[in-house]
């Protein structure tokens, strides 16, 4: 019996693996610039201006029809007084990549959001980069936030490629077949906390 | 007493009704820094320029609220100079206490795939409109389009004068004096209505 459930488990594990196609993991070290960010206190609007950074985690498919990129993590980290936090956000739907032909090409993320049956918000960013024969080195480009009862944000945004930090997560990845994705996060969280950040409270 | 307080009162009253609506006219550039749409098979840049006003109808009480917009679009056509307008209600207006400002505008449809569109211009005034705006405007359309275009809104105080004059003196709706104010002046400089 046992050993039936460990090749039933070795079967489904290879038929996920083939059916996912070849996965690539990217990871990146993002500088974000953000010199508009209105937010709703509840009673008022306020502003400010700040800068950020992040680590970010691209996940791709390279298929038959090229790569496709199904999975963004962001892992935020920032100082607030003498504390040092991070947060992790998960993007699964919204995003793509798309290649222009002439050596350029962009990430697009577009998420809107809807609790009844009107749009309250949307998130949008558009990063470019050039593209060769290995992930891109570099992506820039603009984010806009939009939720009229929250918060309105205007950001540039950079990302440089991490070589190291993209090995790591694709070592992690690997040795996790059942959350790939979520090993190589770890990678980048494993990153901020040995900088002695921790989860935000 | 009772008299000169309604007295008072009723001018108040005039007073507000006076100030009514508020306009302010803007000269707008648009430029398309990242411009791409999908045509016969391929992703085609058409990155461009183009020009037109920015018309903001705002009502000043305790915060300023953007009721609607007027807008004019002006280009180049086969050597001539053609203008089109037309009236939203999309823009809205995020205005914080110490005078920075935000005009925004999102929306996306259900029905069109990865159908995305925004506006952020931003701004600052401690008093009366700001005297400009800069932001930006993405469209996307999933596999279709990918539209950046950097906003730049300057203050035009003759028109915004002119305009808010003629809004004063109007007595039907008062934005269709301004849009009479603007495209009077874009006639003046040999611009004509695309019909």
């Amino acid at each position: 019996m046992k050993r039936f459930l460990t090749l039933a488990a070795f079967l489904a594990t290879a038929a996920v693996a083939l059916g996912a196609g070849s996965n690539a993991y990217y990871a990146y070290r993002a500088s974000i610039k953000t010199p508009y960010d209105f937010s709703w206190s509840g009673s008022a609007w306020d502003h400010s201006a700040g800068t950020g950074a992040s680590l970010v985690l691209l996940g791709m498919t390279v298929g038959p029809k090229g790569p496709a990129l199904n999975r963004m993590a962001i892992v935020d980290f920032w100082t607030e007084g003498t504390h040092r936090y991070y947060s992790v956000d998960m993007i699964t739907s919204g995003l793509s990549f798309t290649n222009y032909g002439n050596g350029s090409g962009a990430l697009i993320l577009a998420q809107s959001w809807k609790p009844g049956k009107v749009v309250s918000g949307v998130d949008l960013a558009v990063l470019t980069c050039k593209i060769g024969d290995s992930a891109p080195k570099t992506l820039k480009g603009t984010s806009l936030t939009i939720d009229l009862g929250d918060e309105v944000t205007r950001s540039e945004v950079s990302l440089k490629l991490d070589s190291a930090l993209s090995a790591a997560a694709a070592a992690a990845a690997a040795g996790d077949p059942a959350d790939p994705f979520g090993a190589a996060t770890e990678v980048l969280v494993a990153a901020v906390e040995a900088l002695g950040y921790t989860p935000e409270p | 007493m009772k008299r000169v307080l309604l007295a008072v009162v009723t001018l108040l009253a005039l007073g507000l009704g006076v100030r009514g609506k508020e306009y302010a006219v803007y000269k707008a550039s648009y430029t398309q820094t990242y411009d791409y749409h999908f045509e016969g098979g391929d992703w085609d840049p058409q990155p461009d320029k183009y020009a037109g006003y920015f018309i903001g109808e705002a009502t000043v009480t305790k915060e300023t609220t953007l009721d609607r917009v007027l807008l004019f679009d002006c280009w180049k056509e086969y050597g001539g100079n053609v203008y089109e307008w037309w009236v939203t209600t999309w823009f809205r207006l995020v205005s914080t206490g110490d005078g920075q400002q935000a005009i925004v505008a999102h929306d996306s449809a259900k029905g069109e795939k990865g159908f995305v569109e925004a506006f952020v211009l931003t701004g600052a005034s401690i008093a009366g409109p700001p005297k400009g705006y800069t932001g930006v405007h993405f469209t996307l359309v999933a596999g279709l389009e990918v539209e950046r275009e950097e906003v730049k809104l300057r203050l035009d105080t003759k028109l915004t004068a002119a305009a808010q004059a003629a809004a004063d003196a109007a007595t039907g709706d008062p934005l269709t004096a301004v849009r009479q104010v603007v495209a009077d002046y874009l006639e003046s400089r040999g611009y004509e209505e695309d019909r």
